[in-house]
């Protein structure tokens, strides 16, 4: 039961007041994109969208959180993008020279193309061992007499 | 000792009372955060490795010593080995009480959002709080920090400090009356809430998400860490809670089917809170960030608040179910103090239960206290937040995996193994032979110490308490709270080895010839 530090938490009360002091939105032409699925990312309320890039960071705060960029909007604000990934994501519009400067930022959740075998085998391996496991010992276990 | 030392009505008391302790605030949001962060379906293989390798066998070593000695952890290992092992199992007695310190004030704070529940902390409006705007927070995060930088949550501490005291007044009787309604309950509550997630819209993609193996992290040692030391916090070893609650139960029960119980039941609970966690992150777009703290009070709420119906009910649900599943592991570690004390000085129940209470009450006002004096939460500090880190991460991140290698220190190396072994064997079905011996010798041993050590050297590499922590305004208090924590811990064993005992010593031999009878 490893606490958040008071630290994350006054980092995320900084990053949540620079969001929201952040002008501008993003916004998906579809709520739940779709891996392999191109959609339309726009980019509103920003004087000169053009300047600015847009990045993705799959499955972030994790270990295996992984940031790409995807390039810049055009004009109008706008940018296809094709996921490569399914989980969450969190898209930034950045500037394309430094790149570390995040203006506006959005959670979005990749869904699975299709139904992924490697996930229902764990799922199903896993509650099979716990489950069967817990429910063979239990009956076992009750068996005895106290 | 017969006057306070009762015994668990059934088998399925015992059973609901230790997977309940087992079953707590971690299980329900802790192990999705891990899940999270080390790559999804690939954490389970490390995990149940954890459970088989590391899990299990240590459980059945402490339900044997306390089903052997019919006494809490430091007196057992004192009838086992002397004041050496007392030694130790008082230092894993304090550590815990440190733990249920804090543990029990993060149950007041739960109080407190169910409370909050009823009134403000669901409203589709957005809050101002402390300076920002409002919509800068969620209403959950803005919710909780007007609540800690009051007074109220002295008064949810003693509360459930009050429950804790109701439930232990009588021991393993009045325990097992509470825990035959709580852990069903908890069931039932956290079915509800799977059947809520996996109908949210795409809550199916998260139970996928979750489940899909990232096979890429299993080259990183800290996966592996993660796994063994998640496995060491979720089945309460090292607190010494499994010996307690054993040395209530008959001497012909077989420890090999009920530590498999009991943890297969943990790990089953640890497998379906995932269930409803993911299928409501990957809904509404949610990347959990910090620990079970953030997940509890800012990142589910944030979650449940935008259901599209029913949000207090959820809410409140989610609430009580923290508060039962709380409640039932906070009681086991008040009740695995209260008997070491009994145990070692012959004391009336309710006595020590009163001094239990006071000191502990005391100590989980601390936890909550400053919140109080540093009302704007401003000045870079919530003083009491910082002070439940700094015990939270020398208690539980170091003082926990040192009780279980000094109890497999005690038990493989100072008192002869085999001895307990052959008394497990009487009444167990299965036989535990020269490879659990040789586990329990060398292999975890080295497992923990490898996880201990590179604890440290994270800490050396990253800095102490991790790369992101900063002294802020009190620069002091990060040395005060190691020093704190030693004095306890490591003082306060050394103190109570050396009281004078007031109880008669512990024969374990007489317990193995019954047995075998």
């Amino acid at each position: 039961m490893r606490t958040a530090t008071l630290l994350i938490v006054l980092a995320l009360i900084g990053l949540l007041s620079r969001t929201g002091a952040a002008e501008g939105t993003l916004s998906l032409s579809e709520p739940y994109p779709k891996v392999g699925k191109k959609i339309e990312i726009r980019l509103e309320g920003v004087s000169e969208p053009a300047k600015e890039s847009l990045w993705v960071v799959h499955r972030p705060n994790s270990q295996t959180a992984e940031t790409l960029e995807v390039g810049p909007f055009d004009d109008e604000g706008k940018i296809w993008w094709i996921p490569e990934a399914p989980g969450i994501a969190n898209l930034t519009n950045r500037d394309p020279e430094s790149g570390d400067e995040e203006m506006v930022s959005m959670s979005v959740a990749i869904c699975f193309s299709s139904t992924p075998a490697w996930g229902i085998l764990v799922m199903v391996l896993a509650g099979l061992l716990l489950f069967g496991g817990a429910g063979v010992s239990l009956r076992l276990a009750l068996k005895e007499n106290i | 000792m017969s006057e306070t030392r009762g015994s668990w009505g059934s088998k399925l008391g015992f059973i609901l009372a230790a997977s309940g302790s087992a079953i707590g605030l971690g299980n329900i949001v802790f192990f999705s955060s891990n899940a999270y962060k080390f790559g999804g379906g690939a954490f389970y293989v490390p995990y149940l490795i954890a459970l088989f390798l590391i899990g299990i066998p240590v459980m059945i070593l402490e339900l044997g010593v306390g089903r052997m000695t019919r006494r809490s952890m430091p007196n057992a290992l004192f009838g086992l080995t002397g004041k050496r092992g007392e030694l130790a199992g008082w230092f894993g007695v304090l550590n815990a009480s440190i733990i249920t310190m804090y543990y029990i004030t993060i149950l007041g704070w739960v109080v407190g959002m169910w409370v909050g529940s009823f009134g403000q902390l669901w409203e589709s409006a957005a809050v101002e709080s402390f300076g920002l705007n409002a919509g800068v927070l969620s209403n959950s995060m803005s919710y909780f920090f007007n609540m800690i930088a009051e007074a109220n949550p002295i008064f949810y501490v003693t509360l459930v400090w009050i429950f804790n005291v109701l439930i232990v007044i009588k021991g393993a009787k009045s325990i097992e009356a509470v825990v035959k309604i709580f852990v069903p309950l908890m069931w039932i509550m956290m079915i509800v809430l799977i059947f809520r997630g996996l109908t949210l819209p795409n809550g199916i993609q998260g139970v996928f998400f979750l489940f899909t193996p990232d096979f890429s992290v299993m080259s990183d040692p800290d996966v592996w860490r993660g796994a063994f030391s998640q496995m060491f916090f979720t089945l309460s070893l090292g607190f010494g809670i499994m010996t307690a609650y054993a040395s209530y139960l008959p001497k012909k029960s077989d420890d090999l089917k009920n530590a498999s119980t009991i943890s297969l039941m943990n790990c089953s609970f640890e497998f379906i809170a995932g269930l409803a966690i993911f299928a409501l992150l990957f809904t509404f777009a949610i990347a959990p960030r910090g620990g079970s703290i953030s997940m509890i009070f800012f990142v589910v709420p944030e979650g449940i608040a935008k259901f599209p119906v029913a949000v207090m009910t959820f809410g409140l649900l989610f609430f009580t179910l923290l508060l039962v599943a709380g409640l039932t592991s906070s009681v086991s570690l008040v009740e695995a103090v209260i008997l070491s004390l009994i145990d070692k000085f012959g004391l009336p129940r309710r006595t020590v239960i009163a001094a239990v209470a006071l000191v502990g009450l005391s100590g989980s006002v601390v936890f909550a206290l400053p919140a109080v004096i540093d009302a704007g939460l401003d000045d870079n500090g919530t003083l009491g937040f910082t002070l439940l880190d700094f015990f939270d991460h020398w208690a539980f991140g170091y003082g926990l995996l040192l009780c279980g290698l000094l109890e497999l220190i005690v038990l493989g190396w100072l008192y002869d193994i085999d001895k307990l072994i052959a008394f497990i064997n009487q009444t167990s079905r299965m036989k535990l032979g020269a490879r659990f011996k040789f586990l329990v010798r060398f292999v975890l041993p080295v497992v923990i110490i490898t996880i201990l050590v590179m604890g440290v050297v994270t800490e050396c590499k990253e800095g102490l308490y991790g790369s992101d922590y900063e002294t802020g305004s009190y620069t002091w208090l990060y040395r005060y709270a190691f020093a704190g924590w030693l004095i306890f811990s490591i003082g306060g064993a050394l103190l109570f080895t050396f009281l004078r005992r007031r109880t008669g010593p512990v024969d374990a031999e007489p317990a193995a010839e019954e047995a075998s009878q």
